[in-house]
């Protein structure tokens, strides 16, 4: 069977957009170009009535009343849009926000801000699996908190927090959960009824959907959650979130949601199957290969290897006709090993070991097949020039 | 848009002289070097009774860049007398594989290494030159 190179094993950083959705977008560009928001005449009604057909298909693949979804330009500002908005909303509560040491940057950074606002802000640590430890979380808490942000899914490990327990943790006080669920919303099921969070972040691209558009759910109901806007204008999406809508982005998030809803288990299932065919030959046929992160609470399609002797970023340069990455992107020579894996407890060469990869809805057995005959042949040339492989192998003090 | 040239992923992919001497051998001098980032370079070289270097051998840990200054100054100090060595330069490795300005680092990291390895055999010859003494004693 014909491999097509590259072959695509980053799917943790984007998908292809679907065919499907592609063609449920194509008459929103050109002949219906309304914009939702002109109320006048009947362009603009079949751009609304589009874009709330769109926010309905969001709603329900994650179990949630269309009133709640407010669209965004993606995962980036809806994280922006929960942790500031909730935030400085509630400043006259308190001033202490919780997350977690693992966040992608685009919840780090907003709680840096808000530490330059006056805020405390308590990173959480990481067991070695990964996952956050209850009782730390307990700890943390007080009565300044007015915001938890955990994300479901980890980008670079894969692995799932445990959001119902967190949010009961968290209900007892009173206090808000968000969750940025990029890697995790149509991959798991997400009934966010159950879930735990009132707050949820999730974007297109990583479900076959469009670039540049992006969901935040917002519980309604009691206690009402009191949310700032960030971006202010025309007073779309409630006030929250100002700025004529991409009407053929909510349609192609839309559709997107509306296959992961019906492909999702399925796709699971096989993606699961494909990661295993790989860490069955890589930890096989080579020695001294490592699973980060917790080998059963982890999203199906996800596996990051350490490749112990290899640097990273050499794997990734050795091959180019597989499209990996190593977690992060890294183009200097000042690369720095990820935050995540060094949370983990894992030192700092076998961090720069560590690639990513990512498997998706179209990835096939001949494709890993011929990943795993690639990656075998490279990881032995490099570690043939490794003095840190070299050391490893004599007994020495290891990588 | 790949950061790195033509010359660097010709070394990378076909690296010249891989491998170690032995780093005991009375001719043969070893430098060793680590950068903050976890990188590292050995760099082995040995020499003739005129302290002429007569094979060159590194390993490295790191990215393409790290591989490829190992690979070039392997071929750059082969024929070289000791104190030849010296023209071999950061700027010099720089210019040859065509690195980019936040490559320069590790152009820098490869020279210490070719520095310490020069140290080390020109400290050995020392030591095992056969002793003259004044007045024939």
């Amino acid at each position: 069977m014909s491999v097509r190179v590259p072959i695509y094993l980053d799917h943790q950083a984007t998908t292809p957009c679907d065919p499907r959705v592609v063609e449920a977008m194509r008459p929103f560009w050109s002949e219906e170009f309304g914009n939702a928001a002109s109320k006048t005449h009947a362009l603009g009604w079949k751009a609304e009535q589009a874009v709330e057909d769109g926010r309905g298909r969001l709603a329900e693949l994650i179990g949630a009343d269309p009133r709640e979804i407010i669209f965004t330009s993606g995962a980036t500002e809806s994280n922006n849009l929960a942790i500031l908005g909730l935030a400085r909303a509630n400043r006259d509560r308190g001033r202490h926000v919780v997350s977690l040491e693992t966040e992608h940057r685009s919840v780090l950074d907003p709680c840096r801000a808000l530490e330059r606002e006056g805020f405390r802000v308590t990173l959480l640590p990481v067991g070695n699996n990964g996952i956050l430890d209850l009782d730390r979380l307990r700890d943390a808490l007080d009565d300044e908190t007015v915001l938890i942000s955990i994300l479901h899914a980890n980008n670079e490990i894969g692995v799932i927090q445990p959001l119902a327990e967190i949010g009961e943790i968290a209900r007892a006080r009173r206090i808000p959960v968000h969750t940025d669920a990029a890697q995790s919303a149509g991959k798991l099921e997400i009934d966010v009824r159950t879930l735990g969070v009132d707050l949820l972040s999730f974007t297109a691209h990583k479900l076959y959907g469009p670039k540049g558009i992006g969901a935040l759910w917002l519980r309604r109901g009691s206690p009402r959650l009191r949310l700032e806007p960030i971006l202010h204008g025309g007073g779309h999406e409630r006030g929250l979130r100002s700025g004529t809508l991409p009407v053929p982005l909510c349609v192609g998030f839309g559709r997107a949601c509306e296959l992961a809803g019906e492909l999702r288990t399925e796709d699971a299932r096989r993606e699961a199957q494909l990661a295993e065919r790989l860490w069955k030959r890589l930890s096989t046929e080579l020695e001294a290969v490592e699973l980060n992160g917790d080998a059963v609470h982890r999203l199906p399609g996800n596996l990051n290897i350490s490749f112990l002797g290899v640097e990273g970023e050499a794997l990734l340069i050795a091959l180019p006709k597989l499209a990996l990455s190593a977690g992060s992107a890294c183009t200097s020579a000042s690369r720095e090993p990820s935050h995540v894996l060094r949370a983990l407890g894992i030192g700092e060469t076998r961090a720069l070991c560590s690639l990513r990869f990512g498997f998706g809805r179209s990835t096939s057995e001949a494709e890993i097949d011929l990943a795993a005959d690639l990656l075998i042949e490279q990881v032995t040339r490099l570690r043939a020039l490794s003095p840190v492989w070299e050391r490893a192998k004599r007994g020495g003090d290891g990588p | 848009m790949t950061p790195y040239s033509v010359e660097v992923l010709d070394h990378f992919r076909a690296p010249r002289n891989a491998g170690r001497l032995p780093a005991d051998a009375e001719d043969v001098g070893t430098g060793d070097v680590t950068d903050a980032a976890g990188k590292r370079l050995r760099l082995q070289l040995r020499t003739d009774a005129r302290g002429r270097v007569t094979d060159a051998r590194f390993k490295a840990f790191g990215c393409p860049v790290t591989i490829a200054c190992g690979s070039w100054a392997t071929l750059a100090l082969i024929g070289r007398t000791l104190q030849e060595t010296r023209q071999v330069d950061a700027a010099r490795i720089a210019r040859e594989l065509g690195l980019r300005v936040e490559q320069l680092p590790l152009a820098d990291a490869a020279v210490g290494a070719i520095r310490a390895a020069v140290a080390e055999v020109s400290r050995k010859r020392r030591r095992s030159a056969p002793q003259t003494y004044p007045n024939g004693l």
